[in-house]
């Protein structure tokens, strides 16, 4: 059916050229540190830890000693214990500050500075800006993945990398319900998005994934589908057909995969992505500013999502500016086939990096291919096909049969359906009959109501038959269209199944003026400093001028984001809302008087045009 | 087809902060007038009065924006609001000497020109999607 999308490979070829035929070619972005790496020289380099119910981490086997077999030793531990690898040991303030230095100097040697552009700060307005603060705050004050670990992390990587450079992904192939799935694992020293390229989060090591599906077709195993592990998306949004020229870009058979820069998220086409991060606030809050904002959207009837949006926009580089790895590339790839025999896969159930212990959990490390950060399964690992939405979607070949056996399963229903409905309506007409018959006799009313139960009953009964007919119809209707379609060649188009489609920010979106930049960056530094300078100078005033600053800071931000007619009206509202307060509160018995009396008036109106009409 | 946009109905809204405006206005001139002649007699200060002069075609601006259901005359207006409401919600919450009269006129004013459809009207914001909701034909569905 689609054999002409794709020459395949033979259906006889071992998982290993399996996957090499069908590797990827990543692209990374100018200023990333960390490539995919084998996982033995990192777990060689990493110390093993356990974190105890009782709040403490306990060493045990330290760095240099730790082998792949050490690693998967079996060990007993209470539950609630967590064990975790630990790449960068716990820094000193010399060792610290020597880390950021030599991090700086080997960024300059190797000419890898990544510059952000200007921007990010720009595109979220006062409130989130102000939020944003207050996050890196709150990073700063947890201080669980600080920015010199990040450094170390650079640093002792690139001394592997000088030992010896190798790019490698552990391949998987994995076969389910006529698909063979090849899935590609790529494992990261470390992921260094905050600290690197102003994202939301540091942890020690990274896993990501791309998979590949492919479909028997005769004695050749064609590419059908290909699925990324974008971050923030999820479900058959993940997967782009073979075909789809538009989004999947392909080197021979080769996927190319734009990975996000610190982040290592995955990208079908290249630029920069709009990551909204939620807020991390308390239940209880999140919920009432949920009622504000419906407050704001339907009963002030202002639509949108108001002032109270609680996310941060963040921006994950994939530019694909930098380093290439695959077929034919600078760099090449260096396969490693795993399964579930494979002892560091299957066994080791613990997290690949720092337990950071923070709450929101970006900052700890992640679980291993198979497992999830406390050991469970992980699901993209053994239900490969419902990662992307697959597990519901035949393989283009079995797609007609599987259709024209929906047709017949149809087709005896609504044979069914006929006889049913014919007999159940003859008995729908029989109770009617009855029911007639016992109008007129008052020693009857008992009965006529029992009757009349059962017929609305049987009504019911028949009703439902002739919408499930209808419904069938309707459906038979369409699968067999779909059929004609799929006799014809595709019964889809190749983007039909995107509900959302992954896209980079607009360069104009992106690209604010300079001036609105820089007011950006000091905003909310300059409010801060005026407000401290009214407490100092002026303490009785400072309410009054804390409203004004803020109100001047909100309308000079909206003049340079160019936003100056939402911004106002948002604002006028607001205030309009604490006048109404005031305005009930101070003439309470005035305002409940005119209330009465425009209802009365309106009564009385509409009774007037009751009688005129 | 004609190459003419469609006119612009001026929602109820807008007529009424016409006429609003147009009272405001006369009210703030003559202020302003009696206040200038002060002034003259040096019985007062030149400044409240070229301010309730300045404020008083501010106010015709308004009337003549909404009257026209004119962008810029909602832009306009929003701003002067948002000038009032600050000033004003001051008055009551920092400085002890509320206004109210100036007050119900800005929060009733702007109460009615800010829904989603006098925005539109007005061409501030584009028009929401059209949502079904259910119905009470019993023939739909939605």
């Amino acid at each position: 059916m689609s054999a002409s999308v794709a020459p395949g490979i033979h259906s006889t070829a071992s998982d290993l050229e399996l996957l090499r035929e069908f590797e990827p070619v990543v692209r990374f972005t100018h200023g990333e540190s960390f490539f995919p790496m084998d996982v033995e020289p990192y777990v060689a380099a990493s110390s093993l830890w356990v974190y105890h119910p009782d709040d403490r981490d306990e060493q045990l086997v330290a760095e240099g000693s730790l082998t792949m077999e050490e690693l998967v030793a079996p060990r007993d531990a209470a539950f609630g214990s967590l064990f975790y690898l630990r790449f960068i040991g716990p820094l000193g303030l010399v060792a610290s500050a020597r880390a950021l230095d030599e991090a700086r100097t080997l960024s300059k040697k190797q000419d890898n500075r990544f510059r952000a552009g200007v921007g990010r700060l720009a595109r979220g307005g006062l409130l989130p800006r102000l939020m944003d603060g207050l996050f890196s705050l709150s990073l700063f004050l947890r201080g669980k993945v600080p920015g010199a670990t990040a450094a170390a992390a650079v640093l002792k990587y690139a001394d592997l990398h000088r030992q010896e450079e190798r790019y490698v992904y552990h391949g998987r192939v994995v076969r389910q319900a006529g698909w063979t799935v090849c899935q590609y694992w790529f494992f990261y020293a470390y992921n260094n998005w905050r600290s690197g390229f102003h994202g939301v989060n540091d942890h020690e090591s990274d896993w990501e994934m791309i998979s590949v599906y492919l479909y028997e077709d005769g004695d050749r195993l064609v590419p059908e589908w290909a699925a990324y592990a974008s971050h923030d998306f999820h479900g058959a949004d993940l997967r782009r057909r073979w075909d789809d020229r538009e989004d999947l870009a392909l080197i021979g058979n080769h996927p190319v995969v734009n990975a996000g820069a610190g982040s290592h998220a995955s990208y079908f086409k290249p630029g920069e992505y709009q990551a909204e991060v939620p807020i991390p606030i308390p239940e209880r809050l999140a919920s009432l500013v949920d009622t504000a904002g419906r407050f704001w959207s339907r009963t002030l009837g202002q639509g949108g999502e108001g002032p109270t949006s609680r996310r941060i926009p963040f921006i994950d580089f994939a530019r694909a500016d930098g380093l290439v790895i695959g077929p034919g590339q600078e760099k090449e790839w260096e396969p490693n086939v795993i399964s579930e025999e494979t002892p560091w896969a299957s066994r080791y159930r613990g997290m690949w990096g720092l337990y950071a212990q923070d709450p929101i959990a970006g900052e700890n490390a992640p679980g291993g291919p198979m497992y999830e950060r406390d050991g469970t399964p992980r699901s993209s690992w053994f239900d490969p096909l419902r990662f992307a939405e697959l597990d519901r979607v035949p393989p283009p070949p079995r797609e007609l049969e599987t259709l024209e056996a929906q047709v017949a399963d149809l087709e005896a229903r609504d044979t069914e359906l006929a006889g049913q409905i014919g007999a159940e309506t003859d008995e729908l007409q029989r109770l009617g009959a009855g029911l007639g018959g016992l109008t007129g006799g008052t020693h009857l009313a008992a009965q006529y109501e029992r009757q009349q139960e059962r017929v609305t009953e049987q009504s019911q009964v028949v009703s439902g038959l002739l919408r499930e007919r209808a419904e069938n119809r309707a459906l038979r209707e369409s699968v067999g269209r779909r059929i004609e379609r799929a006799r014809q060649g595709r019964a889809d188009g190749p983007r039909d199944h995107i509900r959302n489609a992954m896209e980079p920010v607009s360069v104009g979106q992106i690209r604010f003026r300079r001036t609105t930049e820089f007011w950006a960056a000091i905003s909310i530094s300059g409010l801060l400093v005026a407000l401290a300078a009214f407490l100092l100078f002026a303490p009785g005033d400072v309410w009054a001028a804390l409203v004004v600053l803020l109100i001047a800071a909100v309308v000079a931000d909206s003049v340079l984001r160019s936003t100056y007619a939402r911004t106002v009206n948002r604002i006028a509202v607001i205030l309009a809302l604490v006048s109404a307060v005031v305005i009930v509160v101070e003439f309470w018995k005035a305002v409940a008087v005119a209330v009465l009396v425009g209802l009365a008036l309106f009564l009385v109106y509409q009774r007037l045009r009751e009688l005129r009409a | 087809m004609s190459g003419e946009p469609p006119a612009r109905t001026r929602p109820i809204a807008a007529t009424l902060v016409v006429v609003m405006a147009l009272v405001w206005g006369a009210v703030l001139a003559a202020n302003g007038v009696i206040a200038l002649g002060d002034a003259r007699n040096g019985d007062a200060s030149t400044w409240p009065a070229v301010s309730d002069l300045l404020f008083a075609c501010l106010a015709v601006l308004v009337a003549v924006g909404a009257f026209r259901v004119a962008r810029w005359g909602w832009v306009l207006f929003m701003t002067w609001a948002v000038w009032a409401l600050t000033v004003n919600l001051l008055r009551v919450f920092v400085f002890g000497d509320p206004q109210y009269l100036p007050l119900v006129v800005a929060t009733l004013t702007v109460f009615m020109l800010t829904p989603l459809d006098v925005q539109v009207a007005f061409g501030v914001r584009n028009a929401p999607n059209v949502r079904l909701g259910s119905s009470r034909n019993p023939l739909d569905r939605v």
